[in-house]
C-alpha cells in the first residue's frame, strides 16, 4: 500500500490520496494510468490486461491495490 | 435526407407520432424500420456496405460469445483455453481486417490511385467510389462492439435485429457520436413511455444545434473556402481571421450537427453520449482532446491507446529507456508514442494526407513537454504563489491553450504542409492589422449582415457556454422568465434559426434582368 | 421580498414551442401573402404589379389577367424585345385592345403555353408571336423556379406545390419589397420595369432621353462601340418550329388572327449566327406559316435605333407596326420589314443581310439659333441690335441657308420629309414686344420663319413684372402674338407658363426660376407644378390662340429626366437648351427632337461666326 501510494505520488505529486473519484474528477488522465500501469508491473510483477483498464479500477487507492492483489 | 429539410420533418413526425401512440408496443422495431428507411435515401450500394458490417461483426460478437463461453466452462482445461484464446484472436483479426478493409478501401482508394499514378505511373482505375453516408462512424460503433465482447465486456447480443438497430441508428448516421453498445443497448431496446420532458429536451438539442449550424457555422464557411483556397493573396491578418473563423465553423457545424442528432434521438426519448464540452473553455491541449469529439478520443483511449502503450513491445521499450535514461523520461516515451499514433489516426481518418503527420507530430511533441514539464511548472506555480483557480491564470491557461489548437486548425485545414507552411509564415511575416479593413471583408464571399449574424451569433455561443461552464443551468433559469417573455424569445430565436439560415441560400437579391432602365 | 419563481412544465414549455413555431410560419404565411412579392395571390394589399412583373413576369401577369382579361382582346407575347411594339400603336391599327405579355428569356415553350392558356378565354382577336433569333437556340430551358418559372395553370403542373412554394417564399423576398416601396419614384426604376395597364415595359425614361449624333451615342452606350463577340448555334429549330405550327393551329382551330413576327436584331448580334443555320430556321418558319422578317435591315446598321445590344426601340416597333399595315403617313426605311411566304422565301433569304453601301441618307444637321431681346441700346449679353440681327438674316440667305419651320422639322423626324439641303431653324425666348416689332418685321422681309418661345406669365405685360411694380422690359401681347402666327412664319410655343421667375421680384414662398425640382421638394411636388403650368398654359393658349403648344425651350436652359418625362407626357414633341452645337435629326427617331442644342445669337457674332456655326 504504502509503495502504491509513494508510486502515485510520484507520477501526481498533486494527487489526493483520499479521493475515491480518482479518474472520475480527473486527477488520472490516460497518461498518468498508463504510466501507472507500468510501474505497477514493473514494481508489482504482476499483468494488468487492457480489460481491467476501467474507471472502477483506477478511482481510489485501495481500489488499485485491490486489483493489484486479485491479478497477483 | 438531410437534416434541414422539409421531407426530414416529415418523416421525424411520422416517425414520432406511430412511435409513441399505435407501435408503442414495437419501439424499436420501428426505430429500426426507420434507420433503414432513413438510410435508403443514401443509396443502394450505402445500404450494401452498412449489411456487409452489420452481418460480420454480428457474426463475430456471436463466436466470440461462444468462445468466452467455453473458455468459462472450460477453466480447468489449460490447452483447451489456450486453443479457445487463439482461435478468439484469429477471429477478431479477420472481423477488423475484414471492416478496415473496407474503410480503407472506400476511403483511401482514390488517395493510392493518385499517388501510384503520380510517382510510378501506374494508372489503376479510379472506381469512382461513394462513401456511404456514416461509414466510419457505424464501423467505429460496431468494432468497438466485437473488440468489447472479445474482452468480455459484455455479452454478444442474440437478436441479429437489434444488433442491427444498434448499428444503424438513424440519428448517429450523419456524423456520430460514436456510441458504446454497453451505453446504448438499453437506451434502445427499452419502452420509451411519452414523455414531455424528453420532447423538450430533444427540442433544446435541435434547436441550438441548428442555430450554430445554420446561422453561423454555414456563414462562415463561405469565408473560410475563400481564404484557404486563395491564401496567397492575403495578409496575414486576413488569414489569422480566417482561421479563427474555420475553429468557429468546425466547432458549430460538428457541435451543432451533433446537438441536432442528441436532440432527435432525444425526441424518441434516447439518450446519446455528449462529444463535445465547451471545449473553447479548455485549459491545456490534453483537456481540449478530452473536450473536442470527445466519443472518438474515448474511442481512440480504449482501442488504441491503451492496448498500444501496454502492449509487450511497448512495456519492453519503456524499461529499456528506464534503464538508460534516469527521471521521468523513460515513463514518458511509450506514452508519448502512442499518442503520436493515436493523433496520426485521428489526423488519417480525415482524409489521407501528410499534413496529418505534422499534425500528430504538432499534438504528441506538445502533449509530451507537457507531460514532461509537468513538475517544473507545479514548482514554479508554487513559488509565485499561484493557484489553479486564479481567475487570471485560468483565463491565460484558456487563452494559450486556445492559440495552441488554433495553430493546429492551420494543419486540418491547408491543403497540404505547404500551404500550411506558407500560411502560418505569412501570418507571422507579413501579419498587417492595416489589410484586415471592412473593404476586406466585403470581398470575401458574404456581405456585412451575414458577419453581424456570425458576430452576434458567436458571442451568444460564448456567453451561453461561459454561463455553462460555471455550472448555471440556462435552459432551467430561462424557463422562469415570464411566459410571455419566453414566447417572444422562442419565436425571435426559432424566427432567426428560419428566415437567417434556412433560406440563407434561397434568396437572390434580384438580379434584376433589365437594368438598362 | 423575494419569491423563487418556477420554472414552467416542460408540457408548457412544448405548447410554448409549438406555438412559437406555428407563429413563425404564419407570419412568414402572412408576409408572403399581404406583400406578395411575385403577385402570386393577387396582391390585393399592395397592389403593385409593376414590381411583381419585375420579380416574375410569367406568374405575375397571369394573375393580373386573370382579373383583366375583359379588358383585352388580342396580345402579343415572346421574349423581351415583343416589349418594342407599342400596344398603343396596335391597338390603332389593328382596332383592338393588345396586351402585351412580353417574358424575359422566353422560350417557345413559355409562349405556347401561353398562348393556350389565353386561347381558353372568350373573344380573342387577335394573338402576335415575336420570334427571336434565341428562339432557334434554347428551347424548354431549365429556369429559376421563383422568378423565371411558368404559372402552374399555365403549364398544367401541381397547383398546390407552385402555392406553397410561394407561400413560403423567403421572406426576404417580401422585405426588398416593402423596401422598394420606400424608394419607389414616379421614374422607372429597376425594381419595377413594367406598365402593368399595356403589359410592356415602361419605357418612358429611356424614350425621354434625348439622341443625336453617334459619338455622343457611344460616349453613352459603349456597348456598341465595343460589342461583345460571340457566336451562337440554332441546335432547337425543329423544336421551336413544332411549338409555333402548334400555336398556328390553336389559333386557326378558333378562328383567331394570328401573326408571326420576327423581330429587328442590331447588325452585329445577327452575326452571332450562322447563315446557314439562320436559313433553316426561316425556312422551317416559312412551312408553317408565313411570317415578318424585320430581322436585318437599314434600321440593324444604326445603334440609335436601340436602347441596348439585344432590344430595338418603341420608335423602331412603331415603324414595324406601320409597316405592317403600309401606312406611307409614317417614316420607316423601304428596305425594313419583308413578308416572308414559302413562295419568296429563296429570293428573300438570298438578300438578307443589308448592303451597308446602299444606305439611303436618314439623318441631317440641323444647326439652331437662339434670340431674345432686340434693341439699339445692347446693355445685357442677351440683347442683340436691329442692325446685327438683320446682318444675320441676310448671312443666312448669302450663305444659301433655309430656315425652315417646326412642322418642317416634325415632317422630318415623323414621315422622312426631306428638308431642303442646308436648313436653319430660328427661335426667340421669352417673349418680348422686340421680336414683334424689331424681328418681327425682317422676318416677313426675308420670308424666314422662326419659333418664339414665350413665357405664358409675360405676354401683355408692358411694364411691370406680372402684378407687381417693378419695371421689366416689355412683351408681346397675345394679339400681337396671334398677329404673328396667322402670318404662318412664327410659331409661338413655351418657354413654360410661370417657372421662369425673376427670383428678385417675387414675394411667394415657391419661386421657380427653372423646372427643376427645388431642394427639398418631393417628386410629387415638382411633378404636379410641371402639370399645372403646362395645364395653364395650354388653356391660354387654345384661348387666346387656338393652337396647342408643341416645343418648350427649358428657362435658363436647365433639364433633368423627369422634366422630361413629364413634358413629353404633357404634349411636348420637341424640346430646346441652351448648351451650344449643332443637333442630328434622324428618321424615325422622335428622341432626336429632344434636347435640341442652340447657338447664343449675341451682338458680337458677327456675319464670320454666324457662318462657322452654321456649317459646324
Amino acid at each position: 500500500m504504502d509503495q502504491l501510494q509513494k508510486l502515485l505520488m510520484e507520477i501526481r505529486p498533486d494527487i489526493d490520496l483520499d479521493s475515491n473519484r480518482l479518474v472520475d474528477d480527473g486527477y488520472l488522465d490516460s497518461f498518468d494510468i498508463v504510466t501507472l500501469v507500468s510501474e505497477i508491473i514493473q514494481e508489482f510483477g504482476v499483468d494488468i490486461n487492457v480489460e481491467d483498464i476501467v474507471p472502477e479500477n483506477f478511482n481510489s487507492v485501495e481500489a488499485i491495490y485491490d486489483l493489484i492483489e486479485r491479478l497477483k | 435526407m438531410s437534416f434541414v429539410s422539409l421531407r426530414f420533418f416529415a418523416f421525424l413526425g411520422i416517425g414520432l407520432g406511430l412511435y409513441y401512440t399505435i407501435l408503442k408496443r414495437f419501439q424499436w422495431i420501428w426505430l429500426l424500420f426507420l434507420s433503414y428507411v432513413f438510410y435508403s435515401f443514401g443509396g443502394i450500394t450505402a445500404m450494401g456496405y452498412l449489411l456487409l458490417t452489420t452481418l460480420t461483426t454480428y457474426i463475430s460478437g456471436m463466436y466470440l460469445q461462444k468462445a468466452n463461453d467455453k473458455i468459462q466452462s472450460q477453466k480447468k482445461d489449460v490447452n483447451k483455453v489456450k486453443k479457445w484464446k487463439q482461435q478468439k484472436k484469429q477471429f477478431v483479426f479477420l472481423t477488423l481486417l475484414c471492416n478496415f478493409g473496407i474503410l480503407f478501401f472506400l476511403k483511401y482508394w482514390q488517395t493510392v490511385v493518385n499517388v501510384l499514378h503520380y510517382r510510378t505511373g501506374i494508372l489503376l482505375p479510379s472506381l469512382e467510389l461513394v462513401l456511404p453516408l456514416g461509414l466510419s462512424f457505424y464501423m467505429f460503433q460496431s468494432i468497438g462492439y466485437v473488440i468489447d465482447v472479445y474482452r468480455g465486456k459484455y455479452p454478444a447480443e442474440k437478436n441479429i435485429l437489434k444488433y442491427a438497430l444498434f448499428v444503424s441508428f438513424f440519428p448517429q448516421m450523419v456524423q456520430g457520436p460514436i456510441s458504446r453498445f454497453g451505453d446504448l443497448k438499453k437506451e434502445l431496446y427499452q419502452k420509451h413511455a411519452f414523455d414531455f420532458t424528453s420532447i423538450e429536451a430533444g427540442l433544446r438539442l435541435m434547436l441550438w444545434g441548428y442555430f450554430k449550424k445554420l446561422l453561423i457555422a454555414d456563414r462562415a464557411s463561405v469565408v473560410v473556402n475563400t481564404i484557404f483556397d486563395g491564401y496567397t493573396g492575403y495578409a496575414g491578418s486576413v488569414i489569422l481571421f480566417g482561421v479563427i473563423l474555420y475553429y468557429i465553423q468546425l466547432y458549430c457545424d460538428f457541435s451543432g450537427g451533433i446537438d441536432i442528432t442528441r436532440g432527435v434521438a432525444r425526441l424518441f426519448g434516447v439518450h446519446l453520449i455528449e462529444n463535445f464540452k465547451r471545449p473553447i473553455f479548455s485549459t491545456s491541449l490534453q483537456d481540449y482532446w478530452r473536450r473536442w469529439h470527445m466519443s472518438l478520443g474515448a474511442w481512440m483511449k480504449d482501442y488504441v491507446f491503451y492496448p498500444l502503450s501496454l502492449s509487450k513491445p511497448f512495456l519492453k521499450l519503456g524499461s529499456f529507456v528506464r534503464k538508460h535514461i534516469k527521471g521521468k523520461a523513460g515513463q514518458v516515451l511509450p506514452v508519448s508514442m502512442a499518442t503520436f499514433v493515436v493523433y496520426f489516426l485521428i489526423g488519417i481518418w480525415h482524409g489521407a494526407n501528410f499534413k496529418y503527420i505534422v499534425f500528430g507530430l504538432w499534438n504528441g511533441i506538445l502533449i509530451t513537454l507537457s507531460i514532461l514539464l509537468t513538475p517544473f511548472f507545479i514548482k514554479i506555480k508554487k513559488k509565485l504563489n499561484i493557484e489553479d483557480k486564479n481567475p487570471i491564470y485560468h483565463g491565460f491557461m484558456v487563452l494559450r491553450t486556445f492559440l495552441i489548437v488554433l495553430i493546429g486548425r492551420y494543419m486540418t485545414r491547408a491543403k497540404n504542409v505547404t500551404a500550411m507552411w506558407q500560411m502560418l509564415k505569412l501570418t507571422v511575416t507579413s501579419f498587417s492589422l492595416k489589410a484586415l479593413t471592412s473593404k476586406t471583408l466585403m470581398t470575401l464571399g458574404i456581405e456585412k449582415k451575414d458577419y453581424l449574424v456570425i458576430l452576434c451569433g458567436t458571442l451568444l455561443l460564448l456567453l451561453v457556454e461561459f454561463l455553462e461552464e460555471k455550472e448555471i443551468d440556462v435552459s432551467a433559469k430561462s424557463k422562469k422568465l415570464p411566459v410571455i417573455v419566453q414566447v417572444v424569445g422562442m419565436f425571435l430565436f426559432i424566427g432567426a434559426i428560419v428566415v437567417l439560415g434556412v433560406y440563407k441560400d434561397d434568396y437572390i437579391a434580384s438580379e434584376f434582368i433589365y437594368k438598362q432602365f | 421580498m423575494k419569491h423563487e419563481k418556477k420554472e414552467i412544465s416542460s408540457q408548457l414549455w412544448c405548447m410554448l414551442f409549438i406555438i412559437s413555431s406555428l407563429l413563425v410560419v404564419g407570419c412568414i404565411l402572412l408576409l408572403n401573402v399581404v406583400v406578395d412579392p411575385m403577385g402570386v395571390f393577387g396582391d390585393q394589399f399592395l397592389n403593385w404589379f409593376s414590381y411583381d412583373f419585375t420579380n416574375n413576369p410569367r406568374v405575375a401577369k397571369i394573375t393580373y389577367l386573370d382579373k383583366h382579361f375583359d379588358e383585352y382582346d388580342s396580345y402579343i407575347i415572346g421574349c423581351s424585345s415583343t416589349s418594342s411594339y407599342p400596344t398603343e400603336e396596335l391597338n390603332k391599327y389593328f382596332g383592338a385592345n393588345f396586351y402585351n405579355m412580353i417574358m424575359y428569356g422566353a422560350d417557345m415553350l413559355d409562349v405556347e403555353n401561353e398562348c393556350r392558356y389565353i386561347l381558353a378565354q372568350d373573344d380573342v382577336k387577335n394573338i402576335i408571336v415575336n420570334i427571336y433569333f434565341s428562339n432557334a437556340s434554347f428551347y424548354d430551358r431549365e429556369s429559376d423556379p421563383i422568378t423565371l418559372n411558368m404559372h402552374a395553370k399555365v403549364e398544367g403542373s401541381s397547383l398546390l406545390k407552385f402555392y406553397r412554394k410561394y407561400l413560403l417564399l423567403n421572406p426576404q423576398y417580401a422585405v426588398a419589397k416593402l423596401k422598394a416601396l420606400q424608394k419607389d419614384t414616379y421614374l422607372t426604376q429597376p425594381f419595377d420595369v413594367f406598365n402593368v395597364k399595356t403589359g410592356a415595359y415602361d419605357k418612358k425614361v429611356r424614350d425621354a432621353e434625348p439622341i443625336g449624333n453617334m459619338e455622343e451615342y457611344l460616349e453613352v452606350y459603349p456597348v456598341f462601340a465595343s460589342y461583345p463577340k460571340a457566336s451562337y448555334t440554332m441546335p432547337k429549330i425543329d423544336e421551336t418550329v413544332a411549338s409555333i405550327k402548334r400555336i398556328k393551329e390553336m389559333c386557326d382551330a378558333k378562328n383567331v388572327n394570328v401573326v408571326f413576327v420576327v423581330a429587328p436584331v442590331y447588325k452585329e448580334s445577327i452575326q452571332y449566327f450562322a447563315k446557314p443555320d439562320i436559313d433553316a430556321f426561316f425556312t422551317e418558319i416559312a412551312k408553317v406559316t408565313p411570317f415578318w422578317d424585320f430581322s436585318s435591315s437599314s434600321i440593324s446598321e444604326d445603334a440609335r435605333y436601340f436602347y441596348d445590344e439585344t432590344h430595338f426601340r418603341n420608335a423602331v416597333g412603331k415603324m414595324a407596326i406601320a409597316k405592317m399595315f403600309h401606312d406611307d403617313s409614317v417614316y420607316y426605311p423601304e428596305d425594313f420589314g419583308y413578308y416572308v411566304t414559302l413562295e419568296n422565301i429563296a429570293e428573300h433569304l438570298q438578300n438578307y443581310y443589308f448592303d451597308a453601301s446602299q444606305i439611303k441618307e436618314y439623318t441631317v444637321k440641323l444647326p439652331v439659333l437662339m434670340y431674345h431681346h432686340l434693341a439699339e441700346e445692347v446693355q445685357t449679353a442677351d440683347t442683340i441690335s436691329p442692325r446685327r440681327f438683320r446682318e444675320h438674316m441676310e448671312t443666312i440667305e448669302q450663305a444659301g441657308y433655309t430656315p425652315i419651320t417646326l412642322q418642317d422639322l416634325y415632317d422630318y423626324v415623323e414621315i422622312g420629309k426631306e428638308l431642303p439641303p442646308k436648313s436653319v431653324l430660328i427661335t426667340f425666348d421669352d417673349g418680348y414686344e422686340s421680336n414683334y416689332k424689331l424681328a418681327f418685321p425682317v422676318l416677313k422681309e426675308f420670308n424666314f420663319p422662326a419659333v418664339i418661345f414665350a413665357i405664358g406669365s409675360s405676354i401683355g405685360h408692358q411694364e411691370f413684372y406680372k402684378d407687381t411694380h417693378y419695371r421689366m422690359t416689355p412683351h408681346f401681347s397675345y394679339e400681337e402674338a396671334k398677329e404673328m402666327e396667322e402670318t404662318g412664319l412664327v410659331s409661338i410655343q413655351s418657354h413654360t407658363y410661370d417657372m421662369h421667375q425673376w427670383a428678385p421680384f417675387e414675394s411667394g414662398e415657391t419661386i421657380r426660376e427653372t423646372v427643376l425640382a427645388l431642394s427639398g421638394e418631393s417628386e410629387e411636388e415638382i411633378i404636379q407644378a410641371l402639370r399645372k403650368d403646362a395645364r395653364i398654359y395650354r388653356e391660354e393658349a387654345s384661348k387666346n390662340l387656338e393652337k396647342e403648344m408643341t416645343a418648350l425651350s427649358f428657362p435658363h436652359g436647365d433639364f433633368d429626366t423627369l422634366s422630361h418625362v413629364i413634358l413629353k407626357e404633357e404634349g411636348i414633341k420637341a424640346t430646346f437648351t441652351s448648351i451650344e452645337g449643332s443637333n442630328t435629326l434622324i428618321k424615325g427617331l422622335p428622341q432626336s427632337l429632344l434636347g435640341l442644342k442652340r447657338y447664343h445669337m449675341r451682338e458680337e457674332v458677327t456675319a464670320e461666326r454666324l457662318k462657322e456655326y452654321l456649317e459646324k
